[in-house]
Parts: structure tokens; C-alpha cells; sequence
């Protein structure tokens, strides 16, 4: 069956035949489906952790409790009023949004000390790192400029040239895993996909 | 049926690599297995699971952020392969092991690989079903669970394979504050640099995809990974032909690779 669907897929992508397309738009259907009792099979499991800590009153208690309330609150909010009601929006607006800000906020930190333990002069490749980023960081703050007006010209060429280069390659060997991937599971070769080791 | 505007030459293609792959996974059934140079991140795992069983604490696996119906599929079943061999490894040293799903569909894929490997190690007493939890299908709200978690049982590897996007540093980060030996791995290329910075040991691109080949010394996937360095050899030669007729000034490989 996952041969069939895949191979459909892939046809689907390259062929203009009506067959072939009613049969993918049949087949992304059903994957819609099977992705929502999957998010059925997850909820469910989240929960049975959930009261299973709050039962055995694990450290977690109160985060636990608070999981399950707020989840349920939004669930019953959602489904009886739309997403569209003013509580609804009112815990997205205020509680939810700004608390995913705030973890992105964590990264800017996060990415400094990242890079403070990084760039390190201990080996050629680690100091080339270390001056490429330094000459990038410097033509990208306008004291840089100020400095030196080549500056910003170096750093432009470095994200532009090399590093471009490097990521391209990344991105053709990636994309050349992603074919072989889809050939193993299209010959029924890829057993990962179905569980088991 | 025709062919759809230009992806006449993208199906010649596919059509290429597809058989430098089925010829090198029979070559590798039929005669010895080709030899595969040494990745130091698949090498790290008995390191990091031997490090995480001597001091009791546990290893945390997390699959990234891709499910098994978008594009970063084939990097989801990676991670899971590479998976199926650090469950094993972990039942067998008779340790811990916290994995951790972001998307719902790969949740009972996961629960049914861990539960084989210890099943399959004889070691089925050990495994528990918290072992694999779904955490939510919000990135943030899944990086800062996941976090938590890390930091209330003290891991002692931190292992991650799969698409990731901010929580891979997010994560990593929460992996050095504790000290953990950390192993990550991605195709995604913006979070590369975030790997390389924050790991330990690093698996790049098209790394992720041989892991589950050589890890296993399966025949299918070592041929498959030779199949692939074929279709790399005549990538580069188009990119280098067509640079060079590009300088000069004759640039045929353009309209022909657009049909």
C-alpha cells in the first residue's frame, strides 16, 4: 500500500493525467485523516501522562494540572464558540503568543553563549570560523562601515559566495537522500517507515 | 497523459539516480558490502549512551519537528532509524531513555520502534511507555517542555536527529548547561550552523541519511548510499560544465535543464 500511494505521489508530480491526479488528491485526503486520529492517538497519551503525575503527585503537580485545564478550556471554547470567541482569542492574544515571544527571545542569549564557547582559536578550521565571523559581525553593525568602508563589502562576499557554496552543496546532497529515500520506500525496501527495527 | 511543463529534464533525472541506486543495492546484495567512510557523530553513540549508564542518568532522543506527510519525511524516518539502534544499545546497557515527538503521527512509529529494540535486545521488562511522549505539536511550547524535562532528570546524552528549526538550539543549549554529551544531526541548512556551534559531534546533510546504513551494515542502504554518491558525481559535473560555459558566454545547460 505505501509502495502504491508513493508511487502515485511521485507520478502525480511529473504526469498530467486525470487518473493519476484524482487518485493523489484521494491519497493526500486520506493522509489528512489519518494526521488528525493521529493527533487523537498523541492527545490522548499526553493526557494519560498527565493525570498519571498529577495521581502519583509528581514535582510536576501543578504544571500538570494547569496542562489539563488550560486544554480543556480551549478544546470546549473552540469547539462550542469557534476559535473566534473572545476568550478564545483573549488566551491566544495574551497568554500564548507572548509566551512563544519570549522563548524566541531566549535565543538572542542563547546564540551568544553558543558562539562565546564556539569560536575559538583551537584549530585552522576553528580559526577561519573565528575571522569570518568576526569580519560578517563587523559589516553588519554601522561602526563597521565607520571603521573600514570594505567592511560591509567583505561580509556580503562571505555570505553570498562561500558560504552560499557550502550551503548549496548541503542542500543537493540532502535533496539526493531525500530521492534515495523515496526510491527504497517506492521498491518496499524502506521498512523504518512501518515500525520495528 | 503528457509530461507537466518543464519537468522533462527533472524525471530524466529521477529516473537516473533511481537506477544508479537499484544497481548499487544489487551489487551490494550480490558481492561484499561497500565500505563507508567513518562518521564521528555514529561513532559518539556508544560514547554517549556509555557515558549516560554510568552515571545513571538518562539519554534524551528527540525527532525534530517534522512529521511523516511533509517534505522533511525522509529526514523523520532517519532519525527513526538511527533510533531503532540507540533503543537497542540502550536496552542492553540497561539505562534510560527519554524520546520525545513533536508531531503526532510519528509518536506511535516511535513508541513501536523503541518497544521492538528492547523487545528484540530481551530486555522487554525494561521498557516503559513514558519512554516516548508526545509533547505538543508547537514548536515552542515542545522546545520548552522538552527542556524541562532535560533538566528535572538530568540527561546525560542528548541525541538529535530529525528536521529541526529554533528548538535545535534551544535544545542544545539545555543539553551543554548540564553538561551532556550531545550528538546532532539535520539536512535543514539554516540549523546546521546552530549544530555545529552548541554539538559535540555533528552529522551534515546527507550524513542524517546514511546514519541508518551505517549503523546496521545494511546491504539495501550502504548500496543505496553508493547510489546516491553516483548521482552527487553527476551533479557536480553539471555544475562544473555549466559554470564553464556560463563564463563563456555559452549557456546551453540553462534552457536545457529548465524543459
Amino acid at each position: 500500500m505505501l509502495m502504491l500511494v508513493t508511487a502515485v505521489l511521485v507520478l502525480d508530480a511529473y504526469l498530467k493525467a486525470p487518473a493519476i491526479q484524482y487518485l493523489a488528491q484521494t491519497a493526500k485526503s486520506f493522509g489528512a485523516v489519518l494526521g488528525a486520529f493521529a493527533l487523537g492517538v498523541g492527545a490522548t497519551s499526553l493526557v494519560l501522562y498527565h493525570i498519571d503525575s498529577i495521581s502519583r503527585k509528581r514535582e510536576t503537580l501543578f504544571e500538570s494540572v494547569l496542562l489539563l485545564a488550560s486544554m480543556a478550556f480551549m478544546i470546549v471554547v473552540g469547539v462550542l464558540w469557534t476559535t473566534k470567541a473572545p476568550a478564545y482569542q483573549f488566551v491566544f492574544n495574551y497568554i500564548l503568543a507572548p509566551a512563544g515571544q519570549t522563548v524566541f527571545a531566549i535565543l538572542c542569549f542563547y546564540i551568544s553563549s553558543a558562539a562565546y564557547r564556539s569560536f575559538r582559536v583551537r584549530s585552522v578550521e576553528a580559526t577561519i570560523l573565528l575571522a569570518s565571523a568576526v569580519l560578517v559581525m563587523i559589516g553588519n553593525v554601522p561602526i563597521g562601515k565607520l571603521i573600514w568602508t570594505q567592511f560591509p563589502l567583505i561580509s556580503r562576499w562571505l555570505l553570498n559566495v562561500p558560504n552560499v557554496a557550502g550551503m548549496r552543496g548541503i542542500t543537493i546532497c540532502a535533496a539526493l537522500g531525500t530521492i534515495a529515500t523515496t526510491v527504497r520506500v517506492l521498491l518496499g525496501l524502506e521498512r523504518g517507515s512501518i515500525g520495528g527495527a | 497523459m503528457a509530461i507537466k511543463q518543464g519537468q522533462i529534464s527533472s524525471i530524466i533525472l529521477l529516473i537516473a539516480l533511481s537506477f544508479f541506486v537499484i544497481y548499487r543495492i544489487r551489487i551490494a546484495k550480490g558481492s561484499s558490502l561497500p565500505h563507508i567512510r567513518p562518521i564521528a557523530g555514529l561513532d559518539a553513540l556508544d560514547e554517549a549512551i556509555g557515558r549516560a549508564t554510568e552515571a545513571g542518568r538518562p539519554v534524551h532522543y528527540s525527532l525534530g519537528y517534522g512529521s511523516l506527510t511533509e517534505d522533511t519525511a525522509p529526514q523523520t524516518m532517519a532519525g527513526v532509524a538511527v533510533l531503532a539502534d540507540v533503543a537497542r544499545r540502550v536496552a542492553t546497557n540497561r539505562a534510560d531513555l527519554l524520546v520525545t515527538v513533536m508531531k503526532a503521527d510519528v509518536y506511535p512509529l516511535a513508541e513501536a520502534t523503541v518497544r521492538q529494540s528492547f523487545l528484540e535486545t530481551g530486555n522487554i521488562d525494561s521498557y516503559r511507555q513514558d519512554m516516548v511522549r508526545f509533547i505538543s505539536p508547537d514548536q515552542l511550547a515542545y522546545a520548552i517542555e522538552t527542556m524541562g524535562m532535560m533538566f528535572r532528570m538530568k540527561v546525560a546524552a542528548n541525541i538529535m536527529l530529525g528536521p529541526f528549526m529554533a528548538e535545535s538550539l534551544l535544545l542544545s543549549e539545555a543539553g551543554n548547561i548540564l553538561g551532556a554529551i550531545q550528538i546532532g544531526g539535520t539536512a535543514t541548512t539554516h540549523q546546521i550552523p546552530f549544530f555545529v556551534a552548541a554539538c559535540d559531534y555533528t552529522l551534515l546533510g546527507d550524513e542524517l541519511f546514511a546514519a541508518g546504513a551505517y549503523l546496521s551494515k545494511d546491504a539495501v542502504g550502504l548500496g543505496s548510499i553508493v547510489g546516491q554518491d553516483m548521482g552527487k558525481v553527476v551533479a557536480l559535473i553539471i555544475v562544473v560544465v555549466g559554470a564553464i560555459l556560463s563564463t563563456l558566454g555559452a549557456d546551453v545547460l540553462t534552457p536545457l535543464l529548465k524543459r
